[in-house]
């Protein structure tokens, strides 16, 4: 079962994967150079919501020959009491996620290639992607251009229903383009442009909308129990548009001061459900001696809500529905503010400390909902911890 | 030089990027907020009252279908009585107005795909036909078999040709076993529901 939680939540745990990254490369000219993370995270919230997450990854790559191959397993323990799940009189649940990801590249010279492919499996849920991108450092090396495509093909189901039984098919075209300048020696500059073109149903097969009679008020973050009573009989599944395209523009900035570093982010996003988002986030790690680098993070996001969206959706006379109806809180408006932490204690030997580095990140996030049934606020803890070694 | 000239590029990429941004905005049509879907094709409400005696017994005790939080709601004397002042089995058979409020119910769960049968579609689309039958994961398990007197019974319902005597062996095939036949609940098949 899908969370409505999830996506927020696995973008948290990839922020915290990626910002554990392999250990620095000690290798000497022509060596091959050997990394693996082991890595855990835990994820949760006000609305019942549990996650536990355990990774490994593995990167073997030459930097001077200029190939890397690579690799992330990780699992996704959910369990789950939300107030979705609460209010149609259903139980606790619980669910396991694996996912696999390869990935390799090759950059003899200014032109690099990489592909990746990745296999997400879950009772009702299946989604594999493959992709590449192309990378061309120009202006010695100043600048690097990237384009990238990448296919995702999601099948989605109902648990304990076979997909030859019942399932919907999602495609995504994923178009990324990029541009990385060096501007000084300490200074790195990013603009990237996202463009993903979606096509199937996107709407949750247990997700069930309830309908009010015209003229009724249903007030903000109004609870099961009056919700309960409010609607009327019809609940009719969740209905979504069965396109979507969506955009981004990122800008990034990493500025490295003498012994400390900082990383800011702007993303401005906009879909053909007109749901516009912008997203800031700043990061700041400072050296504290040879073995640990320490900082803070923070992330606000805003969005609007996509067109169709209503707190209380009206069933009309003559069995009146409306065509687009959803549930999904990430689908309205909100806001949500990320504070958090990151340490990173270099544990190898003296020669080398950073070998072997131990990590601890905790972000916590409070999200307001703004016109929405049930839940008004939550808030959510994502910990992890990991071990990064250079073999 | 050429660390300014990556500058300028990346700068004017970034507002080039913008710009397509806020053209696409201003340019694209969203979905309407308002659009409606009106469900023209419907089961034949007036012949429901025997499909909603069989899901009354069969599917609405009320630690199923017969809670207000199910998204499928079924209302009856078996269960989920409709008037707070109404009692199990007081009255003795559904009312009209709990019979209506099961009808809407059910058509109103996959109303696009409802409308599909109404107008000859296979009634196995509908996930309350697949639940019944067990071949969609079901809480409450299999409640009965492909083509037995139950399914019968709610299938020629929504092909627009009920068989009333299908829907009451579906019922009596719930009710105890030593001498259904003699279970009072069975008189509401010729009684009707009861206004109120």
């Amino acid at each position: 079962m899908r969370l409505q939680l999830t996506r927020s939540f696995r973008l948290g745990v990839a922020v915290l994967l990626s910002s554990m990254g392999p250990a620095r490369a000690q290798s000497s000219p022509g060596d091959l150079a050997v990394s693996a993370t082991t890595a855990y995270g835990s994820y949760a919230d006000t609305d019942h919501v549990f996650v536990q997450t355990p990774s490994v990854s593995g990167v073997v790559s030459n930097p001077v020959a200029g190939w890397s191959v690579g690799g992330q397993y990780l699992v996704d323990v959910v369990s789950a009491a939300s107030v979705d799940i609460v209010s149609t009189a259903s139980g606790r649940w619980q669910e396991v996620r694996q996912q696999g990801n390869l990935d390799a590249s090759y950059k003899p010279g200014t032109l690099g290639v990489a592909a990746s492919a990745a296999l997400s499996d879950e009772p009702d849920y299946l989604s594999w992607t493959v992709g590449g991108k192309i990378t061309k450092d120009l202006l010695e090396k100043n600048l690097t251009l990237l384009f990238g495509y990448f296919h995702t093909h999601d099948t989605a189901g109902r648990t304990g229903t076979p997909f030859s039984v019942f399932s919907e098919t999602l495609t995504s075209e994923a178009f990324k383009g990029a541009a990385t300048v060096i501007v000084n020696r300490a200074t790195l500059a990013s603009i990237i442009g996202d463009v993903v073109v979606e096509s199937g149903n996107q709407a949750k097969p247990y997700r069930f909308i309830p309908l009010f009679a015209p003229g009724t008020y249903v007030p903000l973050g109004a609870s099961v129990d009056l919700v309960t009573r409010l609607r009327v009989a019809a609940r009719p599944i969740e209905q979504l548009p069965l396109s979507r395209d969506r955009f981004a523009l990122s800008g990034q900035l990493a500025h490295r001061f003498r012994s400390s570093t900082l990383r800011l982010e702007e993303r401005l996003y906009l879909d053909s459900w007109e749901l516009f988002a912008a997203s800031t986030d700043a990061r700041y790690l400072f050296d504290l001696g040879r073995r640990v680098e320490t900082g803070p993070h923070a992330r606000v996001h805003l969005q609007t809500a996509v067109s169709f969206w209503q707190r209380a959706y009206i069933f009309g006379p003559g069995f009146s529905y409306p065509q687009y109806r959803t549930g999904d809180r990430e689908l309205g408006p909100l806001v949500n503010v990320t504070g958090g932490w990151t340490l990173r204690v270099g544990v190898g030997p003296p020669r080398d400390p950073n070998a072997w580095v131990l990590g601890f990140d905790a972000d916590f996030t409070s999200t307001r909902y703004l016109d929405d049934l049930y839940v008004t606020e939550r808030a959510s803890g994502l910990l992890g911890i990991s071990l990064e070694a250079n073999l | 030089m050429r660390k300014r000239g990556a500058t300028s590029l990346l700068l004017a990429t970034g507002l080039g990027g913008g710009a397509l941004l806020a053209a696409f905005a201003a340019s694209c049509s969203f979905p309407s907020s308002d659009a409606r879907t009106l469900q023209t094709a419907l089961p034949d409400e007036s012949t429901f009252a025997p499909v909603a005696e069989l899901l009354s017994v069969r599917c609405g005790s009320i630690d199923c279908h017969g809670s207000v939080f199910r998204n499928l709601r079924v209302y009856g004397s078996t269960g989920l009585r409709y008037l707070a002042s109404d009692r199990p089995l007081s009255p003795l058979c559904n009312t009209c107005e709990e019979d209506r409020q099961t009808y809407l119910s059910v058509v109103g769960l996959q109303p696009e795909a409802m409308s599909e049968v109404a107008m000859g579609a296979d009634p196995s689309i509908l996930t309350m036909v697949g639940r019944a039958r067990g071949t969609e994961a079901h809480k409450g398990g299999q409640v009965w078999s492909e083509g037995d007197d139950s399914d019968v019974c709610l299938t020629s319902w929504l092909e627009g040709k009920v068989d009333s005597a299908d829907c009451k062996s579906g019922v009596n095939a719930a009710l105890s076993p030593a001498d259904p036949s003699d279970d009072p609940l069975l008189a509401c098949f010729s009684a009707g529901c009861a206004a109120r």
